[in-house]
């Protein structure tokens, strides 16, 4: 293994989603068409996924999740698995021209034994050994946050909020982590935009990140390890609660407008040490230059930052799929040819 | 041709801009671009078309016709295929399994001549109505929805796209355009955007002399509120139905002619004439009758067209009634075009 700057290794990850290829958008129209069956469909998944994971094997990106190519969204079709919850209308991602269908909570939160969640990560899992050849690879699993959750709900049974997003941690979360630790899922990627999504109360913080350290001892404690990936906001929002959280590497995207400290300074000024920098920006179709990738790395791995990656700042349906895929083949060979980290 | 204030009837109805394409013209454009029809007969298809749509808002009786965007596949797409600068990588996905053709803006923008003129120019010689509607979507949401890769800025990209419409929207002038709408629909959905974003709307519309609306749906009108009077068009055409017409209180203040929104684009449900009716008197609790436009909430082009003839229908039958009142109670029977920035 390559030790790079003040002996930091650098690793390239994929985060989150990966965009539908227009073969997988065709299979899904003909499921929904009822001209495809569901055994053909998931044969059809599976390539799709054996392929995205060819592509992460010949870009050397070795720390990535399944590309999400089951879900519609960060929070679908996970929270129509759940007991007391209606899915309901298409509501707008933050500021994205995209939508997802938010949960109406009417009871009680409790994980449905027939969630597939758990089998969707075990095949992808020994689809990602037969690409791989062996156990060289991290295959994450992706998973909205309990305060992202609660966000997005419309709340017609809990009685104050927080009962909601412990509903969603202790409901629905922790077993469903506790299922997938039991097949062989070794890291835990929490996506928590509302985390630092301006819209989002200040108020709620405290009790944002003190429910997301509960969530993350309850990880540590199987044995699984924790990523939180924050996203179109900025970190410094949450400052002085992330000593709450830091256990686990936290996601910075840098490509925030009007972020007043950069990555490195977040990373020295709140002691952070476990960092995945969002560098690769999935939403805009522009390129990555080299030379600004290796300085702003650098800068984190000066700043203090001991277990670092580099990856893409948010999920990527916001991207069309070549362009993704270029994006993760350069996010591979930058990673390499900088910090030998990649290929 | 010169502007001139045409007459209307009271409540003058109108369509925001889309309608649904007939069945068969769907045929046609996958046979075109499977290459089983020749492109010298898209020209003609596309003109049936329009005639076919100008046909249906004339029999339901609206007063001031579009035609439907029947040569238009997406609102942003079809300019951005149009303007120099652009590239298209590949489909990105709206929701579930729904896509759109994001473009991307990779070298500066060139204005390569008039989009929408042609168009214009045939609507006008089929529709009798002496007044059409031409919509063009606006600088700010055609930039929100592309990827900018060349620009400093979205703001920059922005006012450089502002340019561009504002040399179109003075094209249709020329034409002998009276009626033109900008669609804004992204236009709220960035609050700390709103300052540059109405000031890039009204580059686009400077120096024109004719009318001017702009179409803003499905968004927080608490954000568009502080911008009534500095935004400068005649009109503004907003969405209503959808909400149940809870919220109209937004429009106090707003000294311009309101486009009222009383069909639910998103609905199969066609309206009853009685409920278009009662929503046009509860409306006009905030506006002047005279300052009143009735139609959909939005494009039309996403219901089966059967349900868009009869919904157009039963818009016009509610105004009508409303009309009879307005007649009676007033004496207003008719009010003129206007471009005026305020109205009354
Ligand atoms: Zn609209």
């Amino acid at each position: 293994m390559f030790r790079g700057l003040l002996g930091v290794v650098v690793r390239a990850s994929f985060n989150g989603s990966y965009p539908r290829t227009a073969g997988l958008a065709r299979l899904y129209s003909r499921l929904h068409s009822g001209r495809l069956s569901g055994e053909g469909f998931e044969k059809g998944v599976r390539a799709q996924t054996a392929r995205l994971f060819k592509l992460f094997k010949v870009s050397g990106v070795t720390v990535f999740t399944d590309g999400m190519l089951r879900w519609d969204d960060i929070l679908n079709p996970l929270t129509g698995f759940v007991e007391g919850v209606k899915v309901n209308g298409l509501v707008r991602f933050y500021d994205n021209n995209f939508f997802v269908r938010a949960p109406v909570v009417e009871g009680e939160l409790r994980l449905r034994s027939d969630n597939p969640v758990p089998e969707w990560f075990e095949t992808a899992f020994s689809l990602a050994e037969e690409v791989f050849g062996g156990p060289e690879f991290t295959l994450k699993q992706p998973l909205p946050g309990p305060l992202t959750l609660a966000e997005f709900s419309v709340n017609k049974y809990y009685k104050g909020y927080w009962s909601l997003v412990e509903g969603w941690r202790e409901g629905v979360l922790e077993p469903l982590i506790r299922e997938l630790v039991g097949r062989g899922l070794k890291v835990v990627e929490i996506h928590e935009p509302a985390l630092t999504w301006p819209g989002t109360s200040k108020a709620k913080l405290d009790g944002a990140t003190a429910e997301l350290g509960k969530l993350i001892r309850f990880c540590r404690d199987l044995g699984a390890d924790v990523w939180v990936l924050t996203y179109f906001g900025y970190l410094g929002r949450v400052g002085k609660y992330l000593s709450r959280i830091n256990e686990a590497v936290i996601g910075i995207d840098p490509h925030v407008k009007g972020a007043r400290k950069a990555p490195h300074r977040l990373v020295k000024d709140y002691g952070l040490k476990r960092v995945m920098l969002g560098y690769v920006d999935a939403r805009n179709t522009k390129l990555e230059e080299g030379k600004k990738f290796r300085s702003a790395v650098k800068a984190l791995i000066r700043a203090g930052a001991e277990e670092v990656y580099v990856g893409n700042n948010a999920p990527m349906d916001f991207l069309p799929e070549p362009v993704a895929a270029k994006k993760v083949r350069r996010l591979g060979r930058l990673t390499s040819q900088y910090f030998g980290g990649g290929k | 041709m010169a502007w001139r204030e045409v007459k209307l009837p009271a409540l003058p109805t109108t369509v925001i801009g889309s309608y649904p394409r007939p069945k068969w013209l769907r045929e046609f454009i996958k046979g075109l671009k499977a290459g089983r029809y020749k492109e010298k007969h898209a020209k003609e298809a596309f003109d049936d078309a329009v005639v076919a749509v100008v046909r249906d808002h004339e029999v339901a009786g609206v007063d001031i016709p579009s035609d439907g965007e029947m040569r238009r596949d997406e609102m942003v797409e079809y300019f951005a295929e149009r303007i120099e600068g652009f590239k298209f990588y590949g489909p990105v996905r709206v929701w579930g399994n729904h896509y759109f053709r994001k473009p991307a803006v990779v070298k500066p923008l060139k204005y390569r001549g008039p989009m929408t003129v042609d168009e214009f120019l045939f609507l006008r010689s089929v529709a009798k109505a002496e007044v059409v509607k031409v919509t063009i979507t606006g600088p700010y949401t055609i930039a929100d929805w592309s990827f900018n890769e060349y620009y400093e800025s979205k703001e920059e990209l922005a006012f450089e796209l502002a340019r561009i419409i504002n040399r179109e929207i003075k094209a249709l002038e020329e034409a002998g355009a009276l009626y033109v709408q900008v669609d804004e629909p992204a236009l709220t959905t960035h609050p700390d955007e709103m300052e540059w974003a109405v000031q890039a709307i009204n580059k686009a519309v400077e120096g024109v002399n004719i009318k001017v609306g702009l179409h803003v749906c499905y968004s927080d009108y608490r954000v568009l509120k502080p911008y009534y009077d500095e935004l400068r068009v005649s009109q503004f055409a907003l969405e209503f139905a959808n909400r149940g017409f809870r919220d109209l209180a937004v429009i106090k203040g707003l000294s311009k002619e309101l486009g009222f929104g009383v069909i639910d684009v998103h609905n199969r449900r066609v309206e009853t004439p009685e409920e278009v009716a009662k929503a046009i008197r509860k409306v006009m609790r905030y506006v002047e009758p005279e300052c009143l436009y009735i139609n959909p909430d939005c494009g039309l082009k996403l219901l089966p067209r059967d349900v868009a003839r009869a919904k157009l229908k039963a818009m016009v039958e509610g105004t009508k009634i409303v009309r009879k009142e307005l007649a009676r109670r007033k004496g207003l029977e008719e009010v003129v075009l206007r471009k005026d920035l305020t109205c009354p």
